[in-house]
């Protein structure tokens, strides 16, 4: 689409017109004379949308950090901020309903990657904030435009910066009473059972710990959890201890029960950059159920207190990602039974 | 607004917008025929005959939908300087096919600094396999987008004009003290 030819001084366009005055400021202009005339729009779409996007994207980033500080992983962050980062959007960037959606998804993005790159969320983690994060983040426009649209023809003078700076505000209480009456989450055990065509005595001899798997682990792992790099330490007697050092942080289990055939137990006494702003592990177990002859049912046990919150939010991806786990390490045992003599 | 599908099915949608602009100005914008003209979202792309948007001049319209393009012809029918203008949009396969329409603004000053502005679309609802009620529901939502399409776009440049003037009378008032 060409840019038409308008008015210096007022933006009116010109085009068709013979030389002369401007119709509406009377400005002298000639269409041979390009010094007299402009083709540059008066006004540029991104200044309705761009200056309100940053200022949204730095302050969510500012909350995010402010309610981590203060209220930690609570509903306050998980579902207050991102309908607040989504109002602000909604309410300060002029343009259409899906061009908001788009922003909020950018500002979401923008937020997890800069958690991550502070150390603030693991790659899982961050990628559950920014999924969690989306559908407040587009109610929270939603109620921004509604607003800005029902502001939009009000004598109101500081509805410019009040309606943002109101939200903020808000938003700072509740993490504040998010803060005050949090109580610490109850432990909880996820359990995840497999049938190993072996029998008990060799499904027992090819127990092992997620760092001892040797074929390769789901995606969700390699995303969510550092590399393995060794051990030392061994399970052999109960108070024997094992400490796995990972390419970040390392995680040490002492065996507290040790039934050979059985059940195999333990404690987690060292938990050092694993997933530790997320849960804390405390306790594990590998029980063996005979089934058949050459059949044993193992049933792998983790048990945590939880870090993160709401639960009915964050539950669901922890026990896809212990399942992921579990099954990954499961598979390795079946391997390791069935394949040796 | 109101959108009207009659038992003959000759559609007309109105709207009226209530600018807080002189029409003089309003109409300084509408006169950027291809930004005005190209306010619905099927309209990707427009060519005027001879480039200057003039009554009688053939138009090519470009239409785009679900990534499917469709040319579309017309004519700039009425071009009043100050009042208004009209343009048709038909089909190739002509004039009873694919929603023959005319798309009109009209200026209508109401004050010094106030004017209301008329957006009007007429044509004829070819497709008979859709309901009426189908009709006039995709129409409602398209008509409504281009007019709050419009109205956007005027309000962004009356912003533009408080900013200029703001600069205006402040440089005037340094000019003066200084």
């Amino acid at each position: 689409m060409p840019d038409p030819m308008r008015c210096l001084r007022c933006g009116y366009v010109l085009w068709g017109l013979p030389a002369g005055q401007c119709p509406e400021c009377g400005r002298s202009f000639d269409p041979d004379l390009p010094a007299t005339w402009t083709s540059k729009p008066p006004f540029v779409r991104w200044k309705y949308w761009l200056p309100a996007f940053l200022v949204a994207v730095g302050g969510g980033i500012a909350l995010y950090l402010l309610l981590l500080w203060t209220a930690g992983w609570g509903w306050a962050i998980t579902i207050a901020a991102p309908v607040a980062l989504g109002c602000a959007i909604g309410y300060g960037c002029r343009a259409g309903l899906w061009f908001n959606f788009m922003l909020g998804i950018i500002a979401i993005t923008a937020i997890v990657f800069t958690l991550f790159t502070l150390s603030l969320v693991g790659t899982f983690c961050g990628l559950v904030v920014g999924c969690v994060a989306l559908v407040p983040t587009l109610v929270g426009i939603s109620i921004g435009v509604i607003l800005r649209r029902q502001l939009k023809k009000s004598d109101f003078e500081q509805r410019w910066y009040l309606p943002t700076l109101g939200l903020g505000i808000l938003l700072a209480g509740l993490g504040l009473v998010d803060h005050l009456t949090h109580r610490p989450y109850a432990v909880e055990s996820i359990v995840t059972s497999m049938n190993i065509p072996a029998p008990v005595g060799k499904a027992w001899n090819a127990v092992m710990f997620y760092e001892e798997v040797h074929h390769s682990p789901p995606w969700i792992l390699r995303l969510g959890l550092p590399k393995p790099l060794y051990t030392r330490g061994s399970v052999e007697h109960v108070g024997d201890s094992k400490t796995c050092i990972y390419t970040k942080g390392h995680l040490t289990k002492r065996v507290t029960e040790r039934i050979v055939d059985h059940r195999l137990a333990f404690d987690v006494t060292e938990q050092e950059k694993i997933e530790n702003r997320s849960i804390r592990l405390t306790t594990g177990s590998f029980d063996f159920t005979p089934t058949g002859a050459n059949q044993t049912r193992v049933d792998l046990t983790t048990s945590y207190e939880p870090k993160l919150g709401p639960r009915w939010i964050w539950r669901p991806a922890e026990v896809l990602a212990t399942h992921a786990l579990h099954r990954h390490v499961l598979e390795g045992m079946r391997r390791k039974a069935t394949d040796e003599p | 607004m109101s959108v009207r599908i009659s038992p003959g099915g000759a559609v007309c949608c109105r709207a009226v917008l209530h600018l807080p602009l002189p029409a003089i100005s309003v109409w300084g914008q509408l006169r950027d025929f291809h930004r005005y003209a190209s306010q619905d979202f099927f309209h990707a792309d427009l060519a005027i005959d001879g480039h200057i948007p003039q009554a009688g001049a053939r138009l090519k319209l470009s239409h785009r939908f679900l990534g499917i393009r469709i040319q579309r012809l017309g004519r700039i029918l009425i071009w009043r300087e100050g009042i208004g203008y009209s343009f048709s949009d038909l089909s190739q396969q002509g004039a009873k096919h694919g929603f023959p329409h005319i798309f009109s603004y009209r200026l209508e000053p109401t004050g010094e600094k106030n004017c209301r502005l008329h957006i009007t679309v007429r044509g004829k609802w070819t497709a008979r396999r859709i309901p009426k009620w189908a009709g006039k529901l995709w129409l409602r939502w398209v008509f409504s987008h281009v007019v709050q399409k419009v109205e956007n776009q005027l309000l962004i440049y009356q912003l533009w004009r408080r900013e200029m003037d703001a600069a205006a009378t402040e440089a005037k008032k340094n000019g003066i003290s200084s």
